[in-house]
């Protein structure tokens, strides 16, 4: 995503926006997410600021419902916590109308670490629950803008990239992968203009504080962005307007993204089409607690999928714990569940609820110590990434070009 | 004819009560095809059921009750039958005012409460059973009663029927070794009708949904599949694939322990532990092969073909 100077303004659409107060205690955007003093990032808040809806317990039974599968674990603990239009997806979905998903990836470099995965893994329960067809964009062109990389290696990368995303687990005949460089052009082209020309200058100088020094090429690019949301983008997919026409779009995102989606959902009525849905998760904490930041200049910050067990295992024992200084102490109070990083991960990526709990309260009650949960953890960890590793040697160069390749999907619903 | 216990609305409702089934039941306009019933009753909790009534060539009938958005193939559920093809039809009005004893709207599982109706077949949607409930007129299409799949069965046992759900999508390949797999519910005889009838004419019964692929793809709202279907094209779901794969993994793994020398007290222990490891343990790294696995053929064939268009326009 585009980073710059953060300045943001009121936009139009959905009510709220960001306000540009001195006393803002938290800034969110696609480029800076952080809370003043230090603290926890307030959700409540920011959906408030934001002006999208809390995602509640009734909406994820009535999914349980529509789906006929339990819901994903990061829907059953508030991970994919904020949406926006999310309840008219379902009623939709319910009459037998139509919906495709929407992601993307800037491929900024080679390795992914899991806070990237995170997306990916909803969108493919999202994929499989509800039987629809995905579209995936990486913005190779947009980091060629921002970042310091030759155009063909940007285009290498998004190859790269691919590997990692295929190896999630999308079934190649309801899912389109393309990158930026290689598809840009007929009806995808002519969205982008037609949603350029909603959206002016101060606008993008608001939402993505361009200034006047910025090359032209960042000005360009959000209707770039903009233009998957809207399914005559594709039309070897939804065919044209007139077949597409109640075909409606979901964008499963982390939640800094929404400001970005405000100005698609703006220009979509004007257009003639449904504005794009946004299901929207929290961030992924880095190892070292709230307060930090993964970054990729410190490998230590995150766990990467090319990582192996020792190094996982040496970057979760290393990972902010909760738990107290010494073994008595962890067990006459417990710990600090909190912050415990280790808990957290574990709230990401262990299915089973019960086991969850018990864990939680058992470390909480210093019936566990730190090593214990932190070796539950990095035992799940593995698993998953070495399943992940296995999936990715299994792509081939001809998968990618599948994947890649402008065709029909003609089971791609239901 | 018989009539000594030609149900109405009110009866079959009131026989719904004296047998516990649970039911919701929602009075509307009068209403004569799904897309009507769906503006009345799409927005409470059920999804609306679209019933066919169909004869075979021996004279017997079949209710075939399914979600508006299944689509039956009438060729393909003849095979399943052991019916040959093209051997099951839309029944006759002559046939419903006789046997069923309804409105030609209001063909449900309900109507099978007539002792007319003995014979008929019925083959429920193995969809219905993800439903939260699913509406059905109760005899009389001013009302459309929702049910869950429980008390669905429920009413169907309190009149002396078991329960068969079918998975009218799934492709089944009936050949010399493939026994067709439905044809257990083909009924032991033809119905009674009391009414002589007109040959085997195929009267369109406009009310309920016709068995045209059309109707059958198109619930009140829906788009027309922008791409269109290709028939007969085997469609691998991986989902089921895992579930069928993991079932008979276990299922073999519990029979080996069985058939163990442990005491019976250890045996079912292992075997539970063995049924929990196969599902958490290896279902997420079976998943991941299963979709590579597809992927991997998908693209193989993808490439075949092109290379195989290039030759041949190369020519």
């Amino acid at each position: 995503m585009p980073e710059g100077e953060v300045v943001a303004s009121p936009t139009r659409d959905d009510g709220g926006g960001m306000e540009e107060e001195a006393g803002a205690s938290q800034v969110v955007t696609p480029w800076e997410v952080g809370s003043k003093d230090g603290g926890k990032i307030n959700y409540d808040k920011l959906i408030v600021d934001f002006g999208c809806t809390k995602m509640d317990a009734d909406t994820v039974s009535r999914i349980e419902r529509l789906t006929g599968r339990p819901a994903h674990p990061f829907l059953r603990r508030n991970v994919f916590f904020a949406h926006r239009d999310f309840d008219k997806i379902l009623d939709s979905y319910e009459k037998g109308e139509k919906f495709y998903l929407y992601t993307g990836r800037g491929p900024s470099s080679e390795s992914l670490h899991l806070g990237h995965l995170v997306p990916f893994m909803f969108t493919k329960y999202l994929q499989d629950a509800f039987k629809v067809p995905l579209v995936i964009q990486l913005t190779d062109d947009e980091k060629f803008m921002w970042k310091d990389l030759k155009l063909d290696e940007a285009r290498r990368l998004a190859r790269e990239n691919a590997k990692d995303i295929i190896a999630c687990g999308f079934d190649v005949s309801r899912t389109f992968i393309f990158s930026d460089f290689e598809y840009v052009g007929g009806e995808f082209y002519r969205n982008m203009v037609r949603i350029a020309k909603c959206v002016t200058l101060n606008q993008v100088r608001g939402i993505f504080g361009f200034v006047g020094e910025d090359h032209i090429g960042k000005v360009m690019f959000p209707p770039i962005q903009a233009a998957p949301s809207f399914p005559t983008s594709f039309p070897h997919l939804f065919g044209d307007a007139n077949q597409s026409k109640n075909i409606r779009c979901l964008i499963p995102c982390a939640i800094d993204q929404d400001p970005y989606f405000r100005m698609t959902r703006d220009a979509a009525p004007r257009l003639g089409f449904h504005k794009p849905a946004l299901i929207e998760s929290s961030f992924f904490p880095a190892l070292q607690g709230e307060s930090g930041k993964m970054s990729a200049s410190d490998p230590n910050s995150a766990i990467y999928v090319s990582d192996n067990p020792k190094q996982i295992k040496d970057k979760i024992n290393k990972s902010f714990s909760g738990g107290r200084d010494t073994a008595e102490e962890q067990r006459k109070f417990g710990a600090n569940i909190e912050v415990d990083i280790a808990v957290k991960y574990l709230g990401f990526f262990l299915d089973d609820d019960k086991e969850l709990a018990r864990i939680k309260e058992e470390y909480r009650t210093g019936k566990l110590l730190t090593g214990e949960v932190k070796k539950i953890l990095i035992d799940v960890l593995v698993a998953m990434v070495e399943r992940h590793r296995r999936a990715r040697a299994a792509v081939t160069e001809e998968m990618i070009d599948v994947f890649m390749a402008p065709r029909p999907l003609p089971h791609m619903f239901g | 004819m018989s009539q000594s216990r030609l149900h109405t609305r009110e009866t079959l409702l009131s026989f719904l009560q004296e047998h516990g089934v649970d039911c919701v039941t929602h009075n509307h306009p009068a209403v004569s095809i799904v897309e009507e019933q769906a503006n009345h009753v799409g927005h409470l909790d059920g999804c609306v059921s679209k019933n066919l009534f169909l004869k075979d060539k021996k004279n017997r009938l079949y209710v075939v009750s399914t979600l508006t958005t299944t689509q039956v193939d009438l060729k393909a559920l003849s095979a399943r039958l052991g019916l040959g093809k093209g051997g099951v039809r839309v029944a006759p009005e002559e046939s419903l005012q006789s046997v069923l004893q309804v409105p030609p709207t209001c063909v449900s599982p309900f109507a099978l409460i007539n002792e007319s109706a003995r014979s008929v077949a019925l083959l429920l949607d193995v969809g219905f059973q993800k439903q939260s409930r699913v509406f059905f007129h109760p005899l009389s299409n001013d009302v459309s009663t929702a049910v869950t799949t429980e008390n669905l069965d429920k009413f169907l046992k309190a009149i002396g029927r078991e329960p068969s759900y079918v998975d009218f999508e799934a492709v089944v390949v009936v050949g010399k070794d493939q026994p067709p797999d439905l044809a257990s519910l083909v009924p032991k005889e033809a119905a009674k009708e009391t009414e002589s009838q007109q040959g085997t004419t195929e009267l369109k019964v406009t009310a309920v949904a016709p068995a045209t692929k059309q109707a059958a793809a198109a619930p009140p709202k829906k788009t027309k599949a922008v791409v269109p279907k290709t028939e007969g094209v085997v469609r691998v779901d991986v989902c089921s694939v895992l579930a069928s794969v993991l079932d008979d993994a276990v299922a073999a793994a519990v029979a080996g322990i069985h058939s163990s020398t442990l005491e019976n007290e250890k045996k079912q222990a292992v075997a539970e532990a063995v049924d929990a490891a196969i599902r958490h343990r290896l279902a997420p790294d079976l998943e991941s092969l299963l979709m590579t696995f597809k992927n991997t053929v998908y693209a193989e064939g993808f490439k075949s073909a092109t290379e195989s268009q290039r030759l041949s326009s190369a020519r």
